[in-house]
């Protein structure tokens, strides 16, 4: 694919508003509906297409990826390499019990954006542990369900309190909405100005000094 | 709606607020034109933003109106209207009405079944305009007063029910709207319904878990249904707000995500001054705060 910023006539480095107004301008000029009479209306549909593929690799990269992109840890790169790991370990281990593969089935449902199969496959699983609660966690937050992913994996941490995986996932979480706080500040958040209710929710954030850019 | 999706006013332009102020017209103006005075007084500020986004968004053929209103009959003012406005005042009417149909069938409120009654002529034209839209909101409904009924406290499956018929409502089409107006011939022509959809989504879920915050402490004392009961009961207040908080910090997240793709050039300041500080002035507002009896 071209790059994405000269599709749409920019330098690197416009802003999001330049790219949106680029983006708006060139979709409504290669419409297929603008350009039903146009004897070349193949090549302005092939245009349109990569317009649209230009401005969607963009605006994914300035949000870190669609809400719904969990499954691949935009930019984190934690789960490809403990899914490495988990693929290790299982040819180590030889014989895989029958809850593992289902794990790792759910695992690979998450790789590959398929939340709601891995929501399907962990609930057939009657062994909970905290490897099952992180995965959960996952997957329910890449299918929009907040409060359940934070339970989940809460209770992941409190089962395997070691594990280095399932603190980043929470931090992860709460990255999510650092990224809207800081968003945030240039239109007033009444959240800003209260420091008292920030120090009470960074008593419960592991790893919260590090990540949190209000304390 | 539940009016919760409102401008943060000390930190908006002046120039910002006038033009938010002529949504809002438009909207009560729409609503008066379409449904009588009846129909004005479901008027909200969840959808006097909605049809600021969807404007903003598909950018139908809009006019500069003056009107003289009720409420401040000896001023005149300016209003806008189009197709986007028009639209909203419809799903602003399908919404108050099944939730007043649905409250009667509850608790037998008369009040709330007296007035349905009377815009129920007008409603059903509304609804086999939009049939399939009418269909989900009104099951969605139900299906969330019955999640209620039987005491479901899992937070995503409630909020996520009215998730989706925010989903519905928002997730609109520009031939739908086109379908409204003969003059729309320079509305944006390209289909965002989906990433509209997504939204509304968590806008709803949002709006969900507010409501349910904001009447914890009623709802514990009056032995009424909420689905933050026991944890509200089994935390101290402070962490309790924090728990709270941080949930809706991260549907707001996304939410924020699903709006910064949508390519949006028009009355940008405005959608996010709601989006990012606006929705929030409930949730920290001290007076209203939910510990405030505990802590003195």
């Amino acid at each position: 694919m071209r790059d994405p910023y000269e599709v749409l006539g920019l330098k690197h480095g416009a802003t999001e508003e330049e790219v949106k107004k680029a983006y708006r301008t060139l979709s409504r000029k290669y419409h297929p509906d603008a350009n039903i009479n146009n004897p070349d209306k193949d090549k302005a549909l092939e245009k349109f297409k990569e317009v649209q593929a230009a401005y969607k690799s963009i605006m994914d990269g300035n949000t870190g990826g669609s809400a719904n992109s969990y499954g691949d840890f935009g930019g984190f790169g934690g789960f490809g390499a403990s899914a490495e790991a988990w693929r290790r370990a299982r040819n180590e281990g030889g014989g895989t019990s029958r809850e593992e593969s289902r794990l790792a089935a759910a695992q690979n449902f998450i790789m590959n954006g398929m939340f709601a199969e891995a929501l399907r496959t962990l609930n057939d699983i009657d062994d909970r542990n905290g490897r099952w609660y992180y995965l959960s966690a996952v997957a329910n937050m890449g299918s929009g369900n907040q409060a359940t992913a934070m339970e989940h994996i809460d209770r992941a941490i409190a089962m395997e309190p070691d594990n280095y995986e399932y603190k980043q996932m929470k931090s992860k979480l709460q990255g999510g909405s650092d990224w809207y706080v800081s968003r945030g500040t240039g239109y007033g958040m009444p959240d800003m100005n209260s420091g008292d209710m920030c120090m009470n929710t960074c008593c419960n954030m592991l790893l919260c000094s590090a990540i949190s850019p209000c304390c | 709606m539940f009016g919760y999706v409102t401008i943060n006013k000390p930190e908006m332009k002046v120039k910002d607020f006038e033009r938010y102020r002529m949504y809002y017209c438009g909207l009560c103006q729409s609503l008066r034109k379409r449904y009588g005075m009846t129909g004005q007084i479901s008027l909200t500020y969840d959808s006097t933003f909605a049809a600021v986004l969807l404007t903003a968004l598909y950018e139908p053929d809009t006019s500069d109106c003056v009107c003289r209103c009720m409420v401040h009959p000896m001023s005149r003012k300016n209003y806008l209207r189009n197709s986007a406005i028009d639209y909203m005042a419809d799903m602003n009417i399908l919404l108050s009405y099944y939730k007043c149909l649905d409250d009667w069938e509850d608790d037998r409120n008369l009040v709330k079944l007296s007035y349905s009654g009377v815009i129920r002529n007008k409603v059903k034209k509304t609804a086999k305009t939009y049939r399939h839209k009418a269909v989900v909101i009104r099951k969605k409904i139900r299906e969330l007063s019955s999640y209620e009924k039987v005491r479901n406290t899992n937070i995503d499956v409630l909020a996520g029910c009215f998730g989706d018929i925010m989903r519905e409502i928002f997730a609109v089409s520009p031939n739908e709207l086109k379908g409204k107006s003969e003059a729309d011939s320079n509305i944006y022509k390209e289909d965002w319904s989906e990433k509209l959809g997504e939204f509304g989504f968590y806008l709803g879920k949002f709006i969900y878990i507010l409501d349910a915050y904001d009447d914890i402490k009623e709802d514990v004392t009056k032995d009424k249904f909420n689905p933050f009961t026991d944890k509200y009961k089994s935390m101290q207040i402070e962490q309790f707000k924090g728990y709270v908080r941080q949930l809706l910090m991260l549907v707001a997240a996304d939410m924020a995500k699903a709006y910064e793709k949508l390519p949006i050039v028009e009355e940008v300041s405005i959608l996010r001054n709601v989006i990012y500080s606006g929705i929030w002035t409930r949730f920290f507002d001290d007076s209203k705060a939910v510990g405030k009896e505990q802590t003195v």
